[in-house]
């Protein structure tokens, strides 16, 4: 569930509101939101202690207010997140501040094992003058597990419905002359779940009922590793990343045109160096080089014969932060590359981004003004992005704040260059531009945390597909839209032994510039409401818990006329602690057996059951929620 | 600093701040695409909207239309040209820059006053005379005179129903024996456009000169048209749309929901009591069944005026299976033969069959049979194995008609499409199974990639779709091969072909794809798949000939749905 992260203390003067806030398990790093946006509203969900609950990334980011994550149906199957309304090729997604999207993709966060997850720090709002392209909607920081120097080790096996079977496997201690981590996972899903087949019901015939299908082709597997390494050389730290992940799964199709012989392989490696330093005079100083390399390969279906990209994606990223007076000056300058190889052509850019930004504070640091200003160049594009954020303190723990500003996403290569499929390319393409503003109300104690606040967004240029006779579709810039809406989020310890917490979305999107039947209506994809709530309760040795989560019913084509019905899914878990740090859990799902559909109309699962078994030795996280979520 | 001064600084800088951030944004407006432009608020055709000729407030005066002047671009006013007299000329004249109807009007009747024609004198009326022209006469006689004009209020489209009252572009003036008014205007066809935005576009027809009505809103990518009382039916992506046949305009909303993309829709309206409206939807892979008020009272219009749903209701259905791909069936009595397609590969085994369903209860389909025709051996150029996928079903002769287009996994044609006939009265077996009485196969040099059939005066039309070349990036159609029209005597043998032809190669005319078909008093309205435009071609005894299409003498195809970038996906026929 979410947590509030607002007001986090930095290695700058970031001096907010007097209220006493929860720090994060760790320092955080330059491009974590606190630091690049100190005044934007921004949530993090936490996957420590919670494990055996969370079976992906995606569900665990589908907890944050403003946020819908696409999951095409089961585990293991692809996840893609949208912020605020922006489409999901509008988030930028990051891992320890490297982009796991660029240019050439959008982030499938299901790529994302939540083993190598310590948590996910989540920016809403238009945030380019921070965080460079692609942040229309926001910002999506996963932060991995950190390194200790204390000896530990820990492991996890989970098995459960749907053929799934899951673990990791890790140790963390000095090693090298620094602190090392070393995490290995891997996962596969049968994926052969049963489902009502009910296309009768679906066009509201009479009496209709379903029939139960078994979903066939919707299985994954999964594996790859962690390395980390960090060195303290004179005062300098030295940080050194490295993440590799292989996929293969099948691509089932919809529920009306099942694809049993599509499949899709991918890899991922992601490798950075990464050394900071504080001078005496206040000067931090962060440089890191990093290098992304992904490969995809897809069959079947509509794709034919087959399909492929090989993206390569590298960059050096400066971040600078000087304190002067009641001013804390930042700036961030990237340089970089972007190549993809693929069936369609082999297209590279070249990436420059410098974003300047003041956190001004006033009245003894009871107020502060923060302004941005970002500069980027990708491949022919160019933009501006400022931002303007206000914090204002507020007695009795409480807070106010406030931002406006751009979001830029340059069109991707797909979309210029590189047909997919039946989705052809347009070469004329114009960016996508974002403008935001949003207000929130916040609290903080020792025992709650708590925000609500309402967002307004306009989207301009937006890249859509237009039917292309006889059975194509093109990309075009037509469509401007707006989004507006209202966030909470909450989360309540009154006793040790209870934490419950929520969050709840109601946004509006409408076509404001679009051709005469989509003009005033509602973006495809984009539900009314969202919500989710988690209660749990228990001592130390025995934690229950009930989580409820559900979205409203949702348009999925331009007109506004086909529809999705909304769904509300409950599920419950125990964790017990059988020995020492051995801990037993289990994990239900679903529970009342609810027929839902993701977004793209693929069914999603009923009800599951999962058995964990986790121990944790040495220094290690613990597993149960009570003991990892302390307050601190 | 103090703290006004803080205050006032505070205060310009978020000033100069909101308007830096706000000055960039993009104003709330309407687009206008496929060929439109916008004209008060409102996208218009220049080259098919007589008040928006070639220009925005253009009008074009009484009795003139307005017609594209190039391919898919503007258009100009010109005078009707009515009917056609013996002399080859034609009954609307220009007469001193007024378009004339020299058969009716009393200053110019018979022809252009001071050109032949007669100015008629005090109480006399111009009528039309047997040769064609106009004559001045003491009385109209069972015609009606409209201020000197002896006119048929039937059938005139500048005095339809009521003097004075002229239709507009696009639609004809039909009988209404049982009507308020002798006459009413309507479209002769309607045409349904996949496009962006979906489009339906009236079509008036005419031995002398076809026209195209400027096209109006008609669902989201609209794939079949029906008629039922004085509504048109719009099977479009999520819902089945109403709209008054009369000016095709939209009736309020009800919610008669359908799936992603309905491609058929006939209406049964044989019972005196209720009328039944039946929606074939290939991405949802099934048949949806509407009931509603008999033909006879089915109306969209209040008696105020105002326009009304129907009454429609959902009232059955059938799901025919994952990847099945339903297609236009045919009619035999209360039994439907519905062609199954199939799915992508390797899922095309789910269609490749024509499910034949009893509507005895026309609201419960019951399977009474399948004829598989995988066992249909198609012929390919390289020896290579090809599916059956069925597109269409039609009952001629005697025989379900089933239209094989024979192509390759990549949807390339394999070889010659083939014509399969299955009798209806033939018995199933035990089984359900039915088997197919003859294949013909249709000759490849002029046909490939049959997709469509229409009946034509006891013979057969087949619409080709040819072998198309896309760009491979944009998708834009570079080449077409082999596509076009048959007519098939009654013994299937080939009487004729036409093939669609730009003037000449160049980007300015799009290759185009026939690929629908209707026929309409007797001429066949071919619809193309690359460009939204509509071919008129004349039906003789064992010939085709284009009315209107490319010709030497610079003639252009009617242009009913946005050019560019839409299809042709339906022609609907107003009897």
């Amino acid at each position: 569930m979410a947590s509030l992260a607002w007001g986090q203390s930095s290695s700058g003067p970031v001096l907010l509101a007097p209220v006493t806030v929860p720090l994060p398990p760790a320092p955080p790093s330059p491009e974590s939101p606190s630091q690049r946006d100190p005044t934007g509203q921004t949530s993090v969900v936490d996957m420590a202690g919670r494990r055996s609950e969370v079976l992906s990334t995606g569900a665990l980011l589908s907890e944050v207010p403003g946020a819908v994550v696409n999951s095409t149906g089961g585990v293991g199957q692809s996840e893609s997140i949208s912020l605020r309304g922006a489409p999901n090729t509008g988030v930028l997604v990051l891992l320890d501040g490297m982009p796991l999207n660029g240019p050439g993709d959008i982030a499938d966060i299901s790529l994302i094992p939540p083993a190598i997850l310590e948590r996910a720090e989540v920016l809403r709002g238009s945030a380019s003058a921070s965080y460079g392209p692609l942040a229309l909607g926001g910002v999506v920081n996963l932060v991995t597990r950190k390194a200790t120097d204390t000896p530990s080790a820990f492991g996890d096996f989970t098995a459960g419905s749907f053929g799934t079977f899951r673990g990791s496997l890790g140790a963390s201690g000095h090693v090298l002359g620094g602190t090392g981590l070393l995490l290995v996972h891997g996962a596969y899903s049968q994926g052969d779940f049963t489902y009502s087949y009910q296309p009768l019901v679906d066009v509201g015939v009479p009496g209709a009922v379903g029939m139960p299908v078994q979903r066939v082709n919707n299985q994954s597997a999964s594996g790859g590793g962690l390395l980390k390494q960090g060195w303290d050389i004179s005062g300098w730290a030295l940080d050194a990343l490295l993440e590799a992940d292989v996929l293969s799964r099948g691509l089932a199709g919809t529920e009306e045109h099942p694809t049993p012989n599509s499949e899709q392989s991918a890899s991922r490696v992601l490798a950075s160096v990464r050394t900071q330093h504080t001078f005496a005079s206040g000067l931090s100083l962060s440089l890191r080089l990093d290098s992304r390399r992904t490969t995809d390969n897809l069959t079947g279906g509509s794709f034919g014969a087959g399909e492929y990209d090989r993206l390569w994606q590298a960059g050096a990223t400066a971040d600078a932060a000087w304190p002067l007076g009641p001013h804390a000056l930042a700036a961030t300058a990237s340089v970089g590359v972007a190549s993809v190889h693929a069936t369609g052509g082999s297209p590279t850019w070249a990436l420059t981004s410098l974003s300047l930004r003041d956190e001004w504070l006033l009245f003894q640091g009871r107020a502060s003004l923060v302004g941005a200003l970002g500069l980027d160049q990708v491949g022919p594009y160019v933009a501006a992005s400022p931002k303007l954020g206000v914090s204002v303190g507020l007695p009795l723990g409480f807070s106010v704040r406030a931002n406006a500003g751009y979001g830029f996403r340059p069109p991707s290569f797909y979309e210029l260059y590189l047909p997919t499929g039946t989705l052809g390319v347009n070469p004329n393409l114009q960016p996508e531009r974002s403008f935001s503003v949003d207000g929130a109300l916040v609290y903080a104690s020792r025992w709650a945390t708590g925000s609500v606040g309402g967002f307004w967004t306009r989207y301009q240029d937006l890249i859509t597909y237009e039917y292309y006779p006889p059975f194509f579709a093109r990309p075009n810039n037509i469509s401007v839209a707006d989004a507006w809406g209202m966030e909470a989020e909450a989360r309540v310890r009154p006793w040790p032994w209870l934490d419950a917490q929520g969050s709840y979305t109601l946004q509006q999107t409408e076509n404001v510039r679009d051709v005469a039947p989509y003009f005033g209506k509602p973006l495809p994809y984009r539900p009314a409401q969202l919500g989710s709530a988690r209660i749990a309760a228990g001592p130390d040795w025995l934690q229950a818990r009930v989580q409820v989560q559900g979205r409203s019913s949702v348009t999925v084509n331009r007109a506004g006329i086909l529809m999705l019905p909304g769904h509300v899914f409950v599920g419950a878990g125990v964790d017990v602690v059988l020995w020492k740090r051995l801990t037993a859990s289990l994990q239900v799902n679903n529970i009342f057996n609810v027929q839902g559909q993701d977004l793209d109309g693929y069914p999603l699962p009923g009800r599951a059951v999962f058995a964990t078994l986790a121990l944790a030795l040495g220094e290690a996280a613990p597993t149960t929620a009570h003991e990892g979520e302390a307050p601190r | 600093m103090d703290k006004r001064g803080w205050l006032l600084t505070l205060g310009v800088l978020g000033l100069l701040a909101g308007v830096a951030l706000t000055g960039c944004l993009q104003t709330s407006s309407l687009v206008c695409v496929g060929g439109t432009v916008e004209c008060n608020v409102t996208c218009v055709y220049l080259n098919s909207d007589p008040a928006n000729c070639g220009a925005c407030g253009n009008a074009c005066q009484p009795r003139a239309v307005c017609v594209p002047i190039e391919d898919g671009g503007s258009g100009q006013c010109e005078c009707q040209k009515g009917e056609a007299l013996p002399d080859g000329g034609t009954t609307i004249l220009q007469c001193n820059g007024t378009c004339t109807d020299i058969t009716t009007d009393p200053k110019n009747c018979g022809g252009c006053a001071g050109g032949g024609g007669a100015v008629c004198g005090s109480g006399q009326v111009c009528a039309p005379n047997d040769a064609g022209g106009g004559v001045c006469q003491t009385s109209c006689g069972t015609a009606v005179d409209c201020n000197g004009a002896c006119v048929t209020l039937s059938t005139d489209p500048n005095n339809c129903g009521a003097c004075g009252n002229a239709c507009a572009q696009g639609y004809g003036c039909h009988p209404t024996p049982n009507g308020p008014t002798q006459g009413a205007c309507l479209p002769d066809a309607v045409v349904a456009c996949i496009a962006t935005p979906g489009k339906v576009a009236p079509i008036f027809d005419s031995p002398v000169q076809p026209l195209a009505g400027p096209a109006v809103p008609g669902g989201n990518v609209p794939g079949g048209l029906g008629l039922l009382g004085d509504a048109l039916l719009v099977g479009a992506e999520g819902a089945l749309g109403e709209l008054a046949l009369r000016n095709l305009a939209l009736v309020a909303p009800e919610t008669l929901p359908l799936g992603g993309g309905p491609d058929f829709v006939e209406v049964d309206s044989r019972s005196q009591n209720v009328s039944y409206v039946y929606v074939v939807d290939g991405n949802s892979n099934t048949l949806s069944i509407f009931s509603g008020p008999p033909a006879a009272a089915a109306t969209v219009f209040m008696p105020d005026g105002g326009l009304q749903g129907l009454g429609l209701a959902v009232n059955g259905g059938y799901a025919f299976g994952p990847n099945s791909v339903p297609e236009p069936y045919a009619r035999v009595g209360n039994d439907i033969f519905v062609p199954l397609y199939g799915g992508l590969p390797p899922t095309q085994a789910a269609g490749g069959t024509v499910v034949r369903l009893n509507l005895n209860q026309p609201y419960a389909p019951v399977l009474v049979g399948t004829y598989d025709l995988k066992g249909v051996l198609l012929p390919t150029f390289d020896g290579g194995a090809s599916d059956p996928r069925p597109s269409q079903a039609l009952f001629h002769g005697g025989y379900v008609y089933v239209v094989l287009n024979n192509l390759t996994p990549s949807y390339q044609p394999a070889g010659p499409s083939v014509l399969v006939k299955i009798d209806p009265a033939q018995p199933l077996s035990d089984a359900g199974v039915g088997s197919i009485s003859q294949v013909v196969t249709l000759d490849a040099g002029v046909c490939l990639d049959a997709v469509s059939v229409a009946e034509a005066g006891g013979r057969l039309l087949v619409g080709c779709f040819g072998q198309v070349q896309y760009d491979p990036s944009t998708f834009a159609t570079l080449s077409v091969d082999h596509s076009g029209v048959l007519l098939l005597d009654t013994n299937d043998a080939l009487l004729s072909a036409w093939s669609p032809q730009c003037p000449d190669a160049g980007p300015a005319c799009t290759p185009p794809i026939a690929g629908t078909l209707a026929v309409v008093d007797g001429r066949a309205y071919v619809g193309d798949q690359s460009s939204g435009r509509l071919f008129v071609l004349d039906i003789g005894q064992t010939q085709l000939t284009q009315v209107v299409g490319y010709g030497a003498d610079g003639g252009v195809p009617l242009q009913p749905c946005p050019p560019g970038l839409s299809s042709v996906s339906d022609i609907l026929s107003v009897p």
